[in-house]
């Protein structure tokens, strides 16, 4: 019995003393793996900025954050793409960052809220607009946006939750209220919907495979990914709206001079060339 | 000193190592419980777009476990007593989908049935296209779901004793009805085992349905997949849902492995 006891305080003492290390070796106050990048900014790597930056900017911003390196050697540019209502969860769970840009200012204002981010301190760098995409050898016979009502057609669009999403129910608002389209256009194309996707690249990935007859995506998706794959119907510019990027720098990130450069730079007319070039409008730095 | 003779001590040893696991399991799923206030709980019960995804989410799931049980039971005695060229062939393949990104099932199955699929697209000429329907959302769960089902009843065939099999056929019963007059009854609590896991895993199967049955509310959001939108708009409305989903589940596999526990002790 006497030994037993001994045996038993033993190993309770190693695993108390494995768990303390445990934690001690890896325990970060408000760390959160999640989709964002595992290594997080410190002061052991201070070349490294983590960018948590919306789906719609996936290729613009590796090609901005390879230029980027290129003009700033010896630095290092991480990107965790991913819909932006993520994002901001991830934020204000707590996950490391230097930067967050997204695709509306709904999902940078819910991160202002956890004061990860000023208010004050965001600035738009791009806009965007959306489009009706289509597969290019055009199963559904879309030639027209009245055609997107045709019963029997099959269209994707981003979920609700996604600013992709939003901006889509904002058009169809604008739709519902304009003289060519109306109500009855949107509801037969509200009927037509047959998924409403996480984030607006699944919406892009799944017409490029011909699943659906449509979907809505920004005008920059066309040009990325699969311009042979799709193509796409023009929104009248009085019903489409304008999503314009907000970008900011998380207050707590590690690199302050570094983030800055990376603004400057997103600013100048090299990064502004790259976005036109992807599709997007460049706005006047504010 | 000495417990029950029929009732064995438990060795305090094997308590405490078996202890870390338990606490692991334990304590993020205490954590997500802790964080919902019961009245939002109840509150979001009543809301369609819950009542909705629960209640898919249970239909689906029933009619895959019923679809694994048809399906799967010949799959798993064929394996488990016959031995053929391609035995092990089929043997990984089944095993394949349990180690498959459920993504990865996804895409095939997009690949494979969809409407430009390889299979799809002569369903297409017909008018059928699975993708975005609940059909898709139970041929996701299928896919995933099934090859426990018949992992386990495999093993569980063959563990069954041929003995008894053999006298009965050398009694003059046919091949099926020894099956179902004593083999059956000899693995039925391992059988039900496999389909609680089978469905288990369709419960919580996500990847594999968002990408080829899709996202639309009663139709084809499962509860996973409001969890995973509802966890973007509102954490709290994650946090219920979630909440509502792991008592669900633990409770009907509490319930079911009580009943099972009970039948075999009855059986002793």
């Amino acid at each position: 019995m006497k030994s037993l006891r001994y045996s038993l305080k033993l190993i309770g003492l190693a695993v108390i003393a494995t768990v303390l290390t445990g934690c001690l070796a890896s325990c970060r106050p408000n760390a959160l793996p999640g989709q964002a990048p595992a290594q997080s900014p410190d002061s052991e790597d201070p070349t490294r900025l983590t960018v948590l930056a919306a789906a719609s900017l996936t290729d613009v911003f590796q090609e901005i954050g390879a230029a980027f390196t290129v003009a700033n050697p010896g630095s290092e540019v991480i990107f965790s793409f991913a819909g932006s209502q993520q994002l901001a969860q991830q934020l204000n769970q707590g996950a490391p960052a230097d930067l967050f840009a997204s695709a509306d200012e709904e999902q940078m204002a819910i991160v202002a809220q956890s004061s990860r981010i000023a208010q004050a301190r965001v600035r738009r760098f791009a806009a965007n607009r959306l489009t009706i995409v289509l597969p290019s050898d055009n199963p559904g016979s879309l030639f027209t946006i009245q055609d997107l009502a045709r019963p029997g057609i099959k269209l994707i669009v981003a979920a609700p939750e996604v600013p992709a999403g939003r901006y889509t129910e904002q058009f169809l608002v604008n739709a519902a209220n304009g003289p060519e389209l109306g109500p009855d256009w949107v509801n037969l194309v509200a009927e037509n919907i047959v998924s409403l996707e996480p984030n607006v690249r699944a919406v892009l990935s799944k017409i490029a495979l011909g699943e659906a007859d449509g979907g809505i995506v920004y005008d920059s998706d066309l040009t990325n990914y699969f311009p042979e794959r799709v193509d796409n119907i023009q929104i009248p510019a009085e019903l489409n709206i304008r999503a314009t990027y907000p970008i900011a720098v998380v207050e707590d990130g590690e690199q302050k001079e570094l983030v800055q450069r990376f603004i400057a730079f997103l600013f100048d007319p090299e990064a502004q060339a790259i976005l036109r070039r992807h599709g997007f409008e460049s706005v006047a730095p504010q | 000193m000495s417990g029950q003779i029929d009732k064995p001590r438990l060795p305090p040893l094997l308590l405490l190592a078996s202890l870390p696991l338990i606490l692991f399991l334990a304590i993020p799923l205490l954590a997500l419980i802790l964080n919902v206030p019961s009245a939002q709980l109840l509150g979001h019960l009543t809301d369609p777009l819950v009542a909705q995804a629960i209640r898919l989410s249970m239909t689906t799931t029933i009619l895959t476990t019923a679809l694994a049980i048809v399906a799967g039971t010949p799959v798993a005695y064929l394996l488990a007593r016959f031995d053929f060229r391609g035995r092990t062939l089929i043997d990984t393949l089944i095993d394949l989908p349990i180690v498959m990104p459920p993504a990865v099932a996804g895409i095939a199955l997009l690949l494979a049935f969809g409407r430009q699929g390889l299979i799809g697209r002569h369903l297409s000429a017909f008018g059928i296209e699975i993708a975005f329907t609940t059909a898709a959302v139970i041929m996701a769960q299928s896919f995933v779901a099934i090859p426990l089902y018949v992992k386990t009843a495999a093993a569980g065939f063959r563990a069954a004793s041929r003995d008894l099999e053999q006298a009965a056929m050398l009694d003059g019963a046919a091949g099926l009805q020894t099956f179902r007059f004593i083999t059956l009854p000899l693995t039925w609590s391992i059988l039900l085992t496999g389909a609680i896991m089978s469905w288990a895993r369709a419960m919580g199967e996500f990847g594999a349905t968002i990408i080829f049955a899709g996202n639309y509310p009663g139709r084809t959001q499962t509860m996973p997949l409001a969890i995973y939108l509802g966890f973007e708009i509102d954490f709290d409305v994650a946090l219920t849902l979630s909440t509502i989903l792991l008592i669900l589940s633990f409770g009907v596999l509490f319930v079911v492995k009580r009943l099972l526990h009970q039948q075999i002790a009855a059986m002793h």
